[in-house]
Parts: C-alpha cells; structure tokens; sequence
C-alpha cells in the first residue's frame, strides 16, 4: 500500500515536472494580458459605480470571443508537442507496453487540460479580486449590463445576456462554465493527441486550430453551423437561449461531451496498437 | 562592407519566399478586421474608419504582433538549433551575418504589418463605405494625419498610419529576436513581442505624451508633438535609438557565441 502511494505520488510529481515548462509560463503570460485587457473596462465600471461582483463573472468572460479563442489557441501551445514521442517517452513506451504508455499520457492530457483551466479562471478572478463578493444572488454591476447600455459606454468586451441572469443563479452559472470549460478544453487535447496519432501532428493542429478559428469567427457564416463543433460549446452563457437560434441546451451538452471525448480516447487507443512509429521523423 | 551579399539575399530570401509571409499577412489583416468588427456589447462599427478606430483604440492590435515575429524572428533559433551560424560566419562575417538577420528580421515585421493592415482596410472598403458616422470623421481629422482626411485622401491617410504603426512592429521583432540569442525557444519568440508591448505599456503609459513610447506609433491618437512632422521624426528617432540598443546587445553575443565555439 505504501508502495502504491509513493509510486503515486512520484508519477504525480513527474507529470508536474513536465507540464509546468517554459510553454505553460508563457502560456501564463498571455492569458494574463489577454484577460487583463478584458477585465480592464470591468475594473472601471466597477470603480466608477464603486458596486463588487460576483465571482460568476467568470462565465461572462469565458464566453466573450476574444478570451476563448486565445485560451484555446494557448491550448493548442500546450500540447503542441503531441503525440509525445520525443526524447524519454520512447523509452517509457517501450519499457512500459503501448497501453499503460497510452492511458499515462491521457491522464497528463486530463492534469494539462485541468490546470489550463485552473490557470484561466485564476487569472480572471485575481485581476478582479479587489471587487468580487461572493452572494447568491446576481449584484447590480451584472444587472446594469444586461439590462442597459451602460457596457456600450464602458466598452466592455464581453456580453451579459439577460437570460442568463433569469435562468441560472450565479453559483450555478460559474459551475457550469467552469465544467464545460474543463470539458472542452480536455476535448481539445484529446481531439489533438488522437488526431496526431491516426494522421500526423501537422493535420491535428491544422484541425483543431481550424475548430477554434471557426468558433471565433461564429458571426461570419450560417448559425446553423455555429455550435456544430464541440469546441463552440465552451460559450456556456449562449448554450440553451432561445435567443440563440440552434444552441444545444446545457443538459444536451452536459451529455454530448463526455461521449465525444471517449469517442476521441477509443479511436485513440485502437490507433495506439497500431501505429508503427517513426522515431527519427518525429522527434 | 556593411552588407555581404550573399547573407542578404539568403535571409531575404528566407523571409519573404516562404509559406510564413502570406499567410502572416492574412492574419494581420483578420486580427485587424476582427478588432474592428467583434464586439458583442458595444455597436457594430459599420465604415472604415469606424473599424479602424475600433481596432486601435480597443487595444486589439497587440493580437496583430505575433504574425509579424512569426515570419522571421525565430532565424535565429533556426540558425542555433541547427548549429548552422557557424558555418555563415565561417564564409564571412558576424557583423555582416548579424547586419543582415537584423535588418531582414525588421522588414519583414514592417512589410507583414504594413501589407495586412492595408489589406484589412481594402477588404474592409470593398463591402462598406469610408465612414458613416460624422462624429468619428470629425474626431479623426484632429488626429496626426487628420490633413489628409480633410483634403480628402482617405487612402492616403491609411497608407500613412500602416507605415507609421509598423514601425512597431519591426522593433518588436527585432527585439524579440535579440532576446532569442539568450533564450533560444521559438514559442517564447513569438509570444515575445506581445510580452513587450504590456511591459513597455505599463512602463511608459503615465510617462508625459512624448514618452509614452507605444502610443508615438499610434497615428490614430492625437499628435504628440504638435506637428505632424516632428512626431514622425520622434517615431522615428526612437525606432532609430532602440535599434542601436538592440544591435550593440546583439553583437556583444554573436562574438560570445564565436569565443566559445
């Protein structure tokens, strides 16, 4: 038992050490500015009303185009180096068997994709810590912007839909956007290391940079297509509005993402016993 | 010689001859269309100039940077992976070697940022007028190249602040690639001059007007300096000072890298 622990523990330390690298520093950085220019305008309306919010906001941003196209776009710089077969890894695969090698890189996609998202939500919340207040129910500063044109005067960067503050409180707001978030964000790297397994590392990038893309550029083509990839469906704060014509309710969602994530594992695994790998053309 | 022939026409070469510069055009125009055109709370601007001044004064364009490092600020990366300056030095010498990366790193940012900004506008004219809202002409005739808005040379007036704001850009490029010579890791080249312009902002936006050094390169804010000539001569002179900073850093370092082999 104590063995067990220990040898835990050690692969736990061991996916720390590989994850947190110069990429995720960078990847730190960019979200940092990236959620800086957003919360700025918030910062100021909160300021100049000198009312707090509600950690919920969180929701808001993450919905905003800006913000998660460039988070999933630091995603995508992650887990860049899929599908790990460079320098130690062939060494771990081949002492370790194909299968134990597979299941230990789709944990590190899990531990990468959880503290990606514990990175962003982080990031938001401690730019505007000095205004938050934890209630339960929503605050002003949110019902000003969804329900005047006080965030046209500000310039915020992110939209209120009253809606959302009619349906859901703001804990279940937060929650929501939080698991979709992770959901989404974990799809993406396993859509990217299966991707990079059956095809190649170029085809995977391409397709989920192509995913993205499309995601942020949701008001330049049909709506019909606008939630069509799962990557879209990490806009929580849009998902099961009658305003928005062909969202998927959250429940759908909820549903959907798992399955399309252990679809991408599947393909994944059967691809992994397969695969001849090309040592000298990967690394 | 200040130049050897043989480096220039090799980085430009590189730089201008590849996938990389189209395609880094095209994402400068759409970082710059996208700037002006998304916003879910605020109107939708619906001219040029109103996308423009949206772009620029919701504080977009730093996303417009990345491409332009993305062309060629990572030659030296390449260059140390591959253990390939030495042997260019080998065949000459570091300082026309360095001479050449350095001026081919800025054009390219230049030209990227130049050529995407005004593809933007292009694109962005083609499908709606030059201005609909009187209120931001007017505001925008105050600004540095607001004359020429006046007599009427819309396009002009785009040419002047593309060529004006891509000095920026060229800067940054270079900065990052000099700052490649210590860190030699691509990711953190590209991610570089975005790291630059928040710093840089931070630093210098309280500072007076003149000294606000991102904001000189703006042609969208007012003149800094009175006139419109000596606020380009200023944009300029501190393009020309910080390139003089970089270069002598970077000079010291290529003769490191020789000393240790």
């Amino acid at each position: 038992m104590a063995d067990l622990f220990k040898k835990m523990i050690s692969g736990f330390f061991v996916m720390l050490m590989r994850f947190f690298q110069i990429k995720y520093w960078i990847f730190l950085g960019m979200i940092w500015i990236m959620s800086d220019s957003i919360t700025s305008n918030l910062v100021t309306f909160c300021e100049t009303t000198s009312e707090k919010t509600t950690p919920a906001v969180y929701a808001f941003i993450q919905s905003s185009p800006l913000f998660f196209s460039l988070y999933l776009l630091g995603v995508l710089c992650l887990f860049s180096d899929v599908p790990f077969c460079g320098r130690d890894q062939l060494y771990l695969l081949l002492r370790e068997g194909r299968k134990k090698w597979y299941w230990r890189q789709v944990r590190y996609l899990f531990f990468g994709s959880f503290a990606a998202m514990l990175t962003a939500v982080s990031v938001c919340l401690v730019q505007l810590r000095a205004w938050l207040k934890v209630t339960a129910q929503w605050d002003r500063v949110l019902g000003t912007l969804a329900y005047t044109d006080a965030g046209r005067g500000f310039e915020m960067r992110f939209g209120v839909p009253g809606r959302v503050l009619a349906h859901y409180s703001p804990g279940e707001t937060f929650w929501q956007a939080i698991l979709i978030g992770l959901g989404v964000t974990f799809f993406l790297s396993v859509f990217l290391f299966t991707v990079s397994l059956c095809v190649s590392r170029k085809a995977a990038m391409a397709a989920a940079s192509a995913m993205v893309l499309m995601c942020s550029l949701h008001k330049y083509y049909p709506t019909w297509m606008n939630f069509a990839s799962p990557v879209s469906w990490i806009r929580t704060t849009a998902l099961g509005m009658v305003y928005m014509d062909h969202a998927p309710g959250l429940s759908w969602v909820a549903a959907a993402l798992p399955i399309v994530i252990l679809f991408c594992v599947g393909i994944g695994y059967a691809a992994i016993l397969k695969k001849d790998f090309n040592w000298t053309e990967e690394q | 010689m200040f130049f050897k022939k043989h480096y220039l026409k090799m980085d430009l070469y590189r730089a201008f001859f590849s996938w990389k510069c189209p395609l880094c055009i095209l994402t400068v125009a759409l970082c710059f269309y996208w700037g002006g055109k998304s916003n879910t709370v605020s109107y939708i601007p619906e001219g040029v100039l109103e996308m423009l001044s949206k772009a620029f004064f919701g504080g977009m364009t730093w996303l417009a940077l990345v491409p332009c490092v993305f062309v060629y600020g990572d030659c030296l990366c390449e260059d140390y992976e591959r253990k390939f300056f030495r042997t260019a030095i080998q065949r000459g010498n570091s300082k026309a070697y360095l001479n050449s990366k350095f001026v081919c790193c800025f054009l390219s940012a230049y030209t990227t940022m130049c050529l995407g900004f005004l593809l933007s506008c292009f694109f962005a004219g083609l499908f709606q007028p030059f201005f609909t809202s009187e209120y931001t002409y007017d505001c925008l005739c105050q600004t540095l190249f607001g004359s020429l808005l006046r007599d009427g040379n819309g396009v002009l007036y785009e040419i002047a602040i593309g060529l004006l704001y891509s000095l920026q850009a060229g800067i940054l490029a270079v900065a990052s690639m000099a700052l490649s010579m210590w860190y030699p890791n691509r990711l953190l080249v590209y991610a570089m001059p975005v790291f630059l312009f928040y710093v840089i902002d931070a630093l210098t936006g309280r500072l007076p007007p003149p000294f606000q050094v991102l904001y000189i390169f703006n042609a969208m804010e007012g003149s800094r300096l009175g006139s419109p000539l000596l606020s380009v001569g200023w944009a300029l002179l501190v393009t020309l000072l910080f390139s003089c900073a970089l270069y002598f850093m970077m000079y010291q370092k290529i003769r490191k890298w020789i000393e240790n082999g």
